[in-house]
């Protein structure tokens, strides 16, 4: 919010001096204005107002009395004025505590303009209008005026020139895309795209799904790696977008710090969480949940919606979900999703109350049960603390297959993707990457010999890996559970001929991923990843997303294959 | 190792030393001689964002070498002869000016200028919002005066007619502009003085001479209690002479400094007098030396500012952080030196000689500035806090052999959150919440969320470098707290809490909790959670792969014929267990513990807690629900019936009331726990809330819930926690004999003694791991009882669980 502006020069028989002011007196004090009182000591800043020649041209700063005036004062030279020079400068009071980033090309633009603007009629040198008057002072005013009340201003000032002025937000820079990262939009694209967008960016944000990831976008777009990354940081830059992990059921999550403060106690987020992952509102668009990581660490996503300047911001908050749709009929207890029929979760349960760990789903079990008694007349559901239930029993160590088979009942009806990616997205949940790391020690085990028969080259674009058939993706579990998942993959599957090297490269991975218990994984044709290429991603630094994105390969091949490394090599979880 | 310096970063850029006396402002020293200039370049690691800047700025030099030249004339008639060179230049620039005012030109103008820096304008709005270049001419037409600062002030150096020597000039503009712009008037007498220059702030603490022409106010001495005096003195730290804490290490802060000097004086009796003595000294010589009545030049202000060039969006955070830590407490160092025996100006006089000097003899820079730093303390003190505070190390200074004083900006130790891949991260840091000050924490000493603050007792110091190596340093030091500190560090164990540390050897809590809060905040250590076999570590997920090359190295020296890092690393990564696990043997206890604390230092691990929240089934609520209903129809029966009896009635109006008002809230509670939910973050779902209002009282009771904060219990969440105790198996199980050992081994006791006991950590922010450490319970009983309440966090042995104890829904995390 800007306190004031004023517009001061040196005046050859006076020193710096204030003409004009907006409030009247705030500066310097006014006849005509009496009561107001000063902000500030025009004198104890003259100095940095008008300042020596030197430092003319520059934007300048300076804090006193709790208020920031910022300045960029300009020294023109000429004969026709007196001592052959003219110095002004148009500053701009903001309190002190204010951010004031996004004034600082404020300064700059106005007092460009009025360089120009003095060279060209001499604007300035030629006003001789009292203090308050004219036109310089109506500019000053009406730009005060419109920025703290519209955060843009357009000020005529003759018939050629016009003062246009708009405050946009500074957003830090958003973080390099990679290959494995996975976008995801935090909104309907269709709602801000137009045919004027840039093309790489058209082809792309269809693709933009949180499944794909980055490489697989930039495969079925058809754009240049590197474009799609650059259009993707555009985006992230905005907040259109939140970068995720691949998915897939070999994956680890386990929860945060974040998780009793936010899903743990927020009724709300329960909600919400229930209405992204039932399966019966399955929506055929993926639009992110809204925002609610910690703020220092969710810089663009929420700021973006939080504030009306951003450009994109009309289009953020009135994005609706799909499911908007049916909501009239909706009973609110509707909402939560139903357990599967009883029989189904009998076996792993009493599983794990004999064997050693029945921890995390004999505690939602019996909540369940509670639930089942309780409401009769109603079908069993998953309740907030049942969902907070799921989540916590998530852990490290353990893969989400693993965690689905303990908690099929429950999960019955929620699409598990977006189940984990809610928790990604809200900060409560984290991916536990794997890393290989190579020790240069032999191997503990004997293993097979398993000599590279095929070494290929590993930055051509030829395909190194072993397509799997996203057949085996719809695994029994998988396949009646998260259709959304499955179905994605699927339709994403036949690439029309653009790779021709191997029949879908695109599906390797993300989709196929899944396909843990790939069974006709023999059936293909399976070359050999060179020891040499895989031994620069065995530092421990490159993660298993990367290598097999970087790879082309399933994390399922990448384990067996560093089973056949010589030489030991340990996984760590992080 | 890794994560004991992951501070902020200072962004320093230079130190300017400017003084003003009766001829005038004079700019007395700067540091670094070239700021910004490739010298910066060495001395930073910041890759990446240093290099482009550099780069941006050898580019505009090499575009504007000509008018950089300029910039260091500032004779008289150079003057002239540049402002006519101007002209000339003033017909370009106003072309480009025109056109830019036609909203073209600005980039194309940018672009010319730093044409060889790959950098894009700085335009809010654009994706490189990163950093400009500092003094970088902005859109260059702005001023007809084409002195580019950020060209090296050595250019000068080469042409041989210069009058001016090259130091004579900062960041491209001379040094009498920079005298004026930082000589503020008194209205920024121990103020913030702060002014920005482009993408540069300069930040100082000037201070004046006072009227009566001293430089402190003068007291009135008690000399029965000096104590007073020093610690009121505007010098907030311990260590101006008087006390001969020589040593920067064991110089604090000024908030610690009052408790270093009690616990001081408590330690070793002498130096009371010592300090007696010394503070009358000091005064003596605060009175003599300004008051020197010779008619000599006085200095009547002095300034010493900071030049940091922080990233626009961390702009104030950085500026306070230097201004607090750095600026102010350096200043004031100065001021009390100046105070006591004229410092600041005798040391500038005697620069403003061998500057003098330096020109005469037509010096290098180079030889100008050793023979500074050689000969001045004042020169050499900013040197040292230029080049420690650049690398976000300690700077120790001494303006005179007994006054030296320490400073830092202390760093980031620990953080809550994991960064994911659009987050800013400090990989290496350490990962926990077990800082932050938490609701069951003592009242007394909450937390150690800064490190100013007393400790908690149930926290453990985990050193941050080998015990050797820190009580070398500490006897070194040969300061008043040294012998205390060394014997401390010599009983400090990472397994042991403080109090426990104060119960075996006998240094009193709050002496042991001060210590350690020392060593804490000047980087020595790290207050952590004991080390406990029994508690869980996993991979942090902070960790910095990117060391582990060279920490497995490091590692392999400390721990030769254990596992090595990555094996341990890896074993620690499958499904949590307790670390005594991996510890093959009772005889390798020592050692495994010794690898947990060295990975703990670096951050490879962090460990895995366990939180407890209390679920409310709807069993329990209908139950609950019920009850009520049943004494609101008995109220009301009775009511009617007793109405005669006014009494009775009175009597039965205030259970009325406190029924009522228990009942309302209840609804209440029911209301906002199920409706709030939807603002803000549900907008679109409108339709949604409508249906959500009509929302019965019976919906929501088909529904479990949490107990937020089981200490606060709203009265119907304490209706609740009764049911649900009431619920508990009156009837011991056969798994008694599981607790045949404890003292209590009938299970109901169990229950009943320990459930009011462990209620309040059942609020989803206190580790569960507290609770045998603070209430001084055996950990194997308190994990019984945990277990049988539902928290399930590994194997079960044989205890049979009864549902209805499952009352705790467990959240494992750091």
């Amino acid at each position: 919010m800007i306190k004031a502006i004023f517009y001061s020069k040196f005046d050859t028989q006076e020193g710096p001096k204030v003409v004009h002011q907006v409030p009247d007196g705030a500066i310097v004090p006014s006849p005509t204005a009496p009561a107001q009182s000063l902000y500030l000591t025009f004198s104890d800043v003259s100095f940095f107002v008008i300042p020596r020649q030197e430092l003319c041209g520059n934007l300048l700063q300076v804090c006193t009395n709790g208020y920031r005036i910022l300045g960029y004062p300009i020294c023109m030279k000429s004969a026709r004025y007196d001592r052959n020079e003219f110095i002004f400068n148009f500053c701009i009071v903001l309190a002190e505590e204010d951010d004031f980033s996004t004034y600082k090309s404020v300064v700059q633009k106005i007092a460009d303009l009025m360089h120009g603007l003095e060279e060209q009629n001499g604007f300035l040198s030629r006003d001789f209008s009292r203090s308050g008057e004219g036109k310089v002072h109506s500019l000053c005013e009406m730009l005060m005026e419109d920025l703290n009340n519209y955060c843009e201003c357009m000020v005529p000032i003759d018939e050629l020139n016009t003062l246009n002025i708009k405050l946009f937000p500074i957003y830090p820079s958003p973080p390099q895309v990679k290959a494995w990262h996975v976008p995801l939009f935090t909104l309907r694209y269709q709602a801000f795209m137009d045919e004027n967008w840039d093309l790489t960016m058209q082809r792309i944000v269809p693709h933009i799904n949180g499944v794909n990831s980055v490489r697989i976008i930039s495969i079925l777009a058809d754009t240049d790696f590197s474009l799609t990354c650059r259009a993707i940081r555009h985006l992230l830059y905005y907040g259109c977008l939140f970068l995720l992990d691949i998915f897939s059921f070999a994956a680890i999550y386990a929860p945060t710090a974040q998780i009793s403060a936010t899903i743990g106690c927020d009724e709300a987020m329960q909600l919400e969480c229930a209405r992204y992952v039932n399966l019966r509102f399955a929506p055929h668009l993926p639009i992110g949940p809204s925002s609610s990581f910690p703020a220092p660490l969710a810089p663009s996503g929420s700021s973006t919606n939080g504030s009306g300047t951003g450009p994109l911001s009309s289009s953020l908050t009135d994005h609706a979900p799909s499911i908007t749709r049916d909501d009239s009929r909706f009973d609110a207890e509707e909402i939560w999703p139903l357990l599967g029929p009883a029989e189904d979760t009998d076996d792993p349960t009493d599983n794990n109350n004999n064997s050693t760990t029945p921890a995390p789903s004999s505690s939602s079990d019996t909540s369940t049960s509670n639930n089942q008694t309780n409401a009769l007349h109603k079908p069993a559901i998953v309740d907030g603390v049942g969902l907070v239930e799921l989540y916590a029993s998530l852990k490290q160590g353990q893969s989400v297959k693993q965690w689905y088979a303990q908690h099929s009942r429950a999960l019955a009806n929620i699409d598990i993707r977006r189940f984990i990616t809610f928790g990604v997205i809200k900060g409560f949940l984290y991916r536990v990457h794997k890393y290989a790391c190579a020790t240069g020690h032999t191997a503990p085990a004997p293993r097979t010999a398993g000599s590279p028969f095929m070494p290929t080259p590993t930055h051509t674009a030829t395909s190194t890996a072993t397509p799997v058939a996203t057949g085996s993706s719809s695994r029994v579990t998988t396949g009646t559970t998260t259709p959304y998942t499955v179905s994605s993959v699927g339709d994403e599957g036949p690439l029309p001929g653009r790779e021709s090297s191997w029949e879908r490269p695109g599906s390797v991975f993300s989709g196929s991923r899944n396909g843990v218990g790939a069974g006709n994984f023999e059936e293909y044709e399976v070359e050999e990843v060179d020891d040499r290429v895989l031994e620069r991603y065995l530092d421990g630094t490159h993660c298993f997303d990367q290598i097999c994105t970087e790879l082309e390969l399933s994390e399922r091949e990448l384990t067996a294959r560093l089973k056949r490394y010589p030489g030991e090599v340990l996984i760590l979880h992080r | 190792m890794s994560s004991i310096a992951r501070p902020p970063d200072p962004c320093l850029v230079a130190i300017i030393l400017i003084v003003r006396s009766r001829t005038g402002p004079r700019l007395v020293f700067h540091y670094p001689p070239n700021p910004l200039s490739e010298n910066r370049l060495k001395s930073t690691t910041k890759g990446g964002r240093r290099i482009s800047r550099t780069r941006a700025r050898r580019g505009s030099k090499n575009t504007d070498s000509s008018s950089s030249d300029e910039s260091g004339l500032s004779s008289d008639d150079e003057e002239e002869d540049r402002e006519r060179e101007k002209e000339s230049h003033v017909g370009g620039s106003s072309v480009l000016s025109g056109r830019r005012a036609s909203n073209f030109g600005l980039d194309e103008h940018l672009s010319v200028s730093v044409s060889t820096a790959a950098h894009e304008p700085h335009r809010p709005g654009s994706l490189g919002s990163g950093r400009g270049s500092s003094l970088r001419k902005r859109g260059g037409a702005g001023s007809d005066l084409e002195e580019d600062a950020g060209t090296a002030s050595d250019r000068p150096e080469d042409g041989p007619g210069r009058s001016r020597p090259p130091w004579e000039s900062l960041l491209g503009v001379p040094g009498s502009v920079w005298e004026k712009l930082l000589s503020p008037s008194r209205s920024w007498h121990k103020r913030r003085f702060e002014i920005g220059i482009n993408d540069l702030a300069l930040i100082g603490w000037p201070v004046f001479v006072r009227e009566d022409g001293t430089w402190r106010k003068q007291r009135r001495k008690k000399k029965k209690k000096p104590r007073a005096d020093w610690e009121g003195g505007e010098l907030g730290h311990n260590e101006h002479g008087e006390d001969g804490h020589g040593d920067e290490r064991f110089v604090t802060s000024p908030d610690l400094g009052a408790s270093v000097a009690s616990i001081a004086e408590s330690l070793t009796s002498p130096t009371g007098s010592k300090r007696d003595s010394a503070s009358g000294k000091s005064g003596k010589m605060g009175d003599g030396g300004p008051l020197d009545p010779e008619d000599k030049d006085h200095m009547t202000m002095f300034n010493v500012v900071f030049v940091v060039d922080p990233p626009l969006l961390e702009y104030s955070m950085r500026v306070k952080e230097i201004y607090e830590n750095i600026i102010k407490k350096f200043a004031k160092a100065l001021k009390w030196e100046q105070a006591r025996n004229d410092y600041v100006w005798k040391e500038s006089q005697h620069i403003l000689q061998v500057r003098r000097r330096a020109r005469e003899n037509k010096t290098s820079t180079h030889n100008l500035y050793s023979e500074l730093i050689s000969q001045s303390s004042l020169a050499r003190a900013m040197y040292t806090v230029y080049s420690s505070i650049s690398a976000s190390k300690i700077a120790s200074i001494s303006l005179s052999p007994d006054v030296s004083i320490s400073l830092q900006i202390p760093p980031l130790t620990s953080t809550p959150y994991v960064s994911g891949p659009a987050d800013k991260s400090y990989p290496g840091l350490w990962l926990t919440t077990s800082d932050s000050a938490t609701p069951v924490d003592d009242p007394g000493a909450d937390g150690n969320n800064t490190p100013h603050q007393v400790l908690a007792k149930h926290f453990a110091l985990l050193l941050l470098d080998s015990e050797a190596a820190i009580i070398k340093d500490v006897e070194a030091s040969g300061g008043a707290l040294a012998p205390a500190l060394a014997h401390y560090i010599r009983c400090s164990k990472p397994t042991k809490s403080f109090a426990q540390i104060s119960a075996s050897s006998g240094i009193p809590l709050s002496h042991i909790q001060m210590l350690s809060s020392h060593l804490v905040y000047w980087r020595r250590a790290r207050a952590i959670p004991p080390i406990h076999q029994r508690d869980t570590y996993i991979v942090s997920p902070n960790c910095d792969l990117s060391k582990l090359e060279v920490a497995t190295i490091a590692y392999q020296a400390a721990f030769p014929t254990l596992p090595s890092l990555p094996k341990m690393l890896s074993t620690l990564s499958g499904t949590p267990r307790p670390y005594s696990n991996f510890i093959p043997s009772k005889d390798h206890k020592e050692a495994y513990f010794n690898i947990l604390a060295w990975l703990l230092r670096g951050g490879w691990v962090t460990q895995l807690r366990t939180f407890a929240r209390i679920k409310v089934t709807p069993e329990i609520k209908m139950a609950v629900e019920m009850a009520l209903r049943k004494e609101e129809v008995d109220r009301y029966l009775a009511k009617g019936s007793s109405n005669s009896i006014p009494v009775d009635e009175d009597d039965s109006d205030d259970e009325d009331d406190d029924a009522n008002s228990s009942s309302s809230s209840s609804l209440a509670s029911h209301d906002s726990g199920d409706e709030t939910p939807m603002p803000g973050r549900l907008d679109p779902h409108t339709q949604l809330r409508m249906s959500h209002k009509f929302l019965d009282r019976s919906t929501s009771l088909r529904l479990s819930s949490f107990i937020l904060s089981p200490h606060r219990a709203s009265p119907l969440e304490s209706r609740w926690l009764d049911e649900i105790v009431a619920r508990f198996p009156d009837h011991p199980n056969t798994d008694q004999d599981e607790l045949k050992n404890s003292p209590d081994n009938d299970l109901q006791t169990v229950h009943k003694k320990y459930w009011p006991v462990f209620l309040k950590y059942f609020n989803g922010y206190d580790a569960v791991e507290k609770i045998p450490v603070r209430e001084n319970l055996k950990r194997k009983l308190v994990w019984q009882v945990l277990m049988r309440l539902g928290l399930v966090t590994g194997p079960l042995g044989s205890i049979e669980l009864d549902a209805r104890e499952q009352v705790l829904v467990s959240f494992r995390h750091w």
